[in-house]
């Protein structure tokens, strides 16, 4: 089955869930998608949503967030769009070696890496005007097993 | 739903049963029961996962807030019942380094 939707959220943890949910029955129609990429799908969108939700906090911006998901035979590609000021993707710093007490005063700064681990292509736009991540997750994991 | 946490004491260790999701909403939940049981002096903390199946880099930030906050106290923090889809998150981001980890509940109990 093939298939697209998109959702239009209000800026609110709580609808973070319900995305997930939304978004990973769609990709349960399709039977090539086996459980763990779409639990792999749910995650990658939950920081996508987080961190969309967050900038928009940050600079106070209560424009819906849009969430675009189109489902193909063969993956699943998602699109998370947000109306915040935008960021310089190459400026986010390396979090401390995991081994260092340093560590622990860290409790963000992983979103990026998972999103970059558990999907098959991640591209993000940002901007003044907002940003756009895009991601997509094959039936057939080629970053992991 | 959200995050729930069902309390109780077994000898010098406070268990933290956690059911519901471990994400945005739920870490500010678990955040604050952390820091409500260590201003208590309650130090050592066990973190029941059977009720938890999904958790994301919120989550994950709660609980390093967690043993940050226990450990500067001369406590620990330890986790039990995380399940498999759960693990390979902690291993993705090398944090089953940092935390001990047990599918046994017993292990910590009495």
């Amino acid at each position: 089955m093939t298939g697209e939707i998109e959702l239009s959220i209000p800026v609110r943890v709580d609808y973070v869930q319900l995305v997930r949910a939304v978004v990973g029955s769609l990709a349960s129609t399709n039977p090539e998608l086996s459980t763990a990429r779409i639990a792999d799908l749910r995650l990658v969108i939950s920081e996508a949503l987080t961190n969309a939700i967050r900038a928009q906090e940050k600079n106070s911006i209560s424009e819906r967030l849009t969430v675009l998901c189109k489902l193909t035979d063969s993956a699943i590609e998602v699109e998370v769009r947000d109306k915040a000021t935008g960021f310089e993707v190459d400026l986010i710093p390396d979090l401390p070696p995991t081994e260092s007490p340093e560590r622990l005063q860290h409790e963000r700064g992983l979103g990026l890496s998972i999103m970059r681990e558990m999907s098959d292509g991640l591209e993000i736009e940002s901007g003044p005007e907002g940003t756009v991540v895009h991601m997509t997750i094959n039936s057939q994991n080629s970053n992991n097993s | 739903m959200k995050l729930e946490i069902h309390r109780s004491v077994e000898g010098k260790n406070v268990f933290l049963g956690l059911i519901g999701d471990l994400d945005m909403a739920g870490a500010p939940v678990l955040r604050q029961s952390i820091v409500k049981e260590v201003s208590q002096g309650n130090i050592f903390l066990v973190l029941d996962f059977a009720g938890v199946h999904f958790i994301d880099s919120s989550g994950l930030g709660s609980i390093i807030g967690g043993l940050r906050r226990v450990r500067s106290n001369q406590g620990n923090l330890f986790l039990v019942g995380v399940d498999d889809e759960l693990q390979k998150i902690f291993r993705l981001c090398e944090l089953d380094k940092i935390f001990k980890m047990d599918s046994n509940r017993e292990t910590f109990s009495g």
